[in-house]
């Protein structure tokens, strides 16, 4: 018996049928499905449901506040992202964004291990399929590096999972902490490390979300590495690696973007870099910790795709993908750089926006724990975000030098899009104790005290005095930026080639000659035998049989030829026939 | 060195920064909150380490920028292969 609707099961229906009856008028259905999904994740109540059974295999369902928290704002940012792609005609990019909703929101409320691997995949699927969407050469190679990596993920996780049923009996997803340094431990953690972009293992995310469209970047900027947050503090809370490689990866995100001229490319590796605050936070495990992951989370996935949405924006009205080439964007449209300067001081964590209460959580969990090490690494990536995001792509796209280029307005629905999320921002930096209520864990923290907001002010200050003075060394130049993935990329050529050198002719000499008697002898023999059988049986009975109903009909004609009396007589006779039947079975 | 620095924007940064220290030294004297490390007992620490941490971050940006950063135009040479 199920008692609830789970909230991911509409989306998914309507995504696919999205896709099969495809006309634009059918945004309006998928926006509709989006809030659909909010409003039934709302109404939720605290508990494990089940009672979806196949062949004796129950899919579990737990709605705790963890789940809800991230729950809520993947449902949220589906419906804004479809709401900014809603002048598409394109039935791939709809329903493949509302699936993958779909999938984020079934990976959060996941309580048995099958079903959240199933969604897991769905995430890689459904973000291929976007990546794809984008119908480009880079697009289609980034899609098949992308896929492969994710590959890796999935298998990962599906045997570490297969493992712990082996030896645990089927387990549910939960704190995975007392297996620690056992094999399933640590193919579901690298499993999980993959998704949430962990360096050395981050170059498919900067890769494959600037190749995408602009539409298709605002969901991948979302789902797949936050699915992997929430992952994380669900199974791991507390594991120490975590919160060194994330302390790292906040700061490696940042080198990287200060040196991009794509400007979604360099959005890419703010996502590294915010991801790295949050499984910082997952790792130092602490409540507040914790809290502080789920809360840089939401914010994160607010502002950022507000940030992808403008920066879309910019690509849309210009047709322009290289920060070099634009300049003085804010007097063509002051709107759309006003919604990103919302954005950029909140994924820097400016007082007054989201991202100052969000990020300053696990900053302040991490001195409480008396960890310096990945309190000043965090503290310098948000240096790090300020330069490069506010300072950097801020300047040079919106003010600076104004360059030659064409301008096309912006539609309203992306206008209104970027206004709620803004209004979003704005809204938790204003409320922290209202937004605070929604944390998974109880805690009591207050951002706004006076030496903390000073602090931050004071920081950003100077940043911004070191950035007007090395402004001419670090002006974006016409580049592209090598990351690990050259490793693997390098290798695979490297092996292709070992193949086509060693393998080869290896084949055609020496392994061909040894088979060729077989080949010429046993399959040439079997290839006739199936030929006679094919030709002579299937072939004439092919050929025969139309002509034989042609002449069973001519023959039916000549016969029944509309006299009463050989009816009357075939009736008589049926009769007679059905009565002796009767006899014999008696 | 001197005549690269975007002048204008660097005096209006300064001002923000004076201000922000003066703020910080006022807060030095009336609030006194809890300090979970030594070296945010120093004065205007926020600030300090803003300077030296963005001109840390410039530094480690150039020497990483000299050892990955390509031309444009060798894009397939390493991706799509």
């Amino acid at each position: 018996m199920i008692n609830i609707i789970p909230p991911s099961v509409p989306a998914l229906f309507v995504g696919v049928f999205i896709y099969f009856f495809y006309r634009k008028s059918l945004n309006y259905l998928a926006l509709f499905t989006a809030l659909l999904t909010f409003l039934l994740i709302i109404q939720l109540q605290p508990g494990i449901y089940g009672g979806f059974k196949i062949l004796n295999y129950e899919f579990l369902m737990k709605v705790d506040k963890l789940s809800l928290f991230f729950a809520y704002v993947f449902s949220l940012i589906g419906f804004i992202g479809l709401l900014y792609a809603l002048q598409v005609e394109d039935r791939l990019q709809i329903s493949a964004g509302l699936l993958y909703m779909a999938c984020a929101v079934g990976v959060a409320f996941a309580y048995d291990w099958l079903s959240f691997y199933l969604f897991w995949e769905g995430l890689a699927v459904f973000a291929v399929l976007l990546v794809i969407a984008a119908r480009t050469r880079e697009a289609y190679f980034s899609s098949i590096r992308y896929i492969l990596v994710h590959a890796v993920s999935g298998l990962s996780l599906l045997l570490g999972m297969l493992i712990l049923w082996y030896y645990q009996g089927m387990t549910t997803v939960e704190n995975l902490r007392s297996l620690s340094y056992s094999l399933p431990y640590y193919l579901i953690l690298f499993s999980f490390i993959i998704n949430a972009a962990v360096p050395p293992l981050n170059a498919w995310l900067p890769d494959s979300y600037p190749n995408s469209t602009i539409y298709g970047s605002v969901f991948l900027s979302a789902f797949t590495t936050k699915s992997a947050v929430y992952a994380l503090v669900r199974v791991f809370p507390g594991e120490y690696l975590l919160a060194i490689a994330g302390a790292i990866m906040a700061f490696y995100g940042v080198v990287y973007a200060t040196l991009e001229n794509n400007p979604r490319r360099l959005l890419s590796y703010h996502i590294i870099s915010q991801v790295g605050f949050m499984v910082c936070g997952a790792g130092l495990g602490s409540a507040e910790a914790l809290n502080g992951a789920g809360a840089h989370a939401f914010a994160h996935i607010i502002y950022k795709g507000l940030l992808f949405m403008s920066a879309g924006a910019v690509i849309y009205a210009t047709g322009i993908q290289k920060i070099h080439l634009l300049g003085g964007f804010a007097r063509k449209n002051p709107w759309i750089a006003l919604y990103f300067f919302i954005g950029a001081l909140s994924i820097s964590g400016v007082p007054l926006t989201s991202g100052f209460v969000s990020k300053s959580i696990t900053i302040h969990a991490a001195s409480l724990l008396h960890r310096p090490f990945e309190y000043i690494l965090m503290e310098l990536a948000s240096i790090g975000t300020f330069f490069s995001i506010v300072c950097k792509m801020g300047y040079y796209i919106f003010f600076g030098k104004e360059k030659n280029y064409e301008y096309k307005p912006v539609p309203w629905n992306m206008h209104l899009a970027m206004i709620i999320a803004s209004l979003l921002c704005i809204l938790i930096g204003l409320f922290p104790q209202v937004y605070y209520k929604f944390l998974p864990y109880s805690m009591h923290y207050e951002p706004y005290t006076y030496q903390h907001t000073v602090g931050v002010i004071s920081l950003f200050a100077s940043v911004a005095l070191i950035f007007f003075a090395v402004r001419e060394y670090i002006a974006p130049k016409p580049k592209i930026n090598l990351d690990t993935d050259w490793f693997y990329i390098t290798t695979g050529r490297f092996i292709y080639r070992a193949m086509n050198y060693i393998l080869e002719p290896l084949e055609y000499k020496y392994i061909g000659e040894f088979y060729r008697p077989l080949v010429d002898r046993l399959l040439v023999a079997f290839r006739n035998l199936f030929n006679l059988f094919n030709d002579g049986l299937l072939f004439s009975l092919n050929r025969s049989f139309p002509e034989n109903i042609y002449t069973f009909a001519v023959k039916k004609t000549q016969f029944f030829d509309g006299s009463l009396l050989k009816y009357l007589q075939i009736f008589i006779l049926a009769i007679i026939i059905f009565y002796l039947l009767g006899l014999i079975s008696f | 060195m001197w005549d690269k620095v975007d002048k204008p924007n660097f005096y209006k940064a300064f001002i923000v920064v004076l201000i922000a220290f003066l703020l910080s030294l006022i807060g030095e004297f009336y609030f006194h909150e809890e300090k979970h490390f030594a070296f945010e007992r120093i004065p205007f620490f926020e600030g300090i380490f803003g300077l030296l941490g963005a001109l840390f971050l410039f530094i480690v940006v150039k020497v990483t920028g000299v050892l990955v950063s390509k031309k444009e135009e060798d894009y397939d040479k390493y991706y799509s292969s």
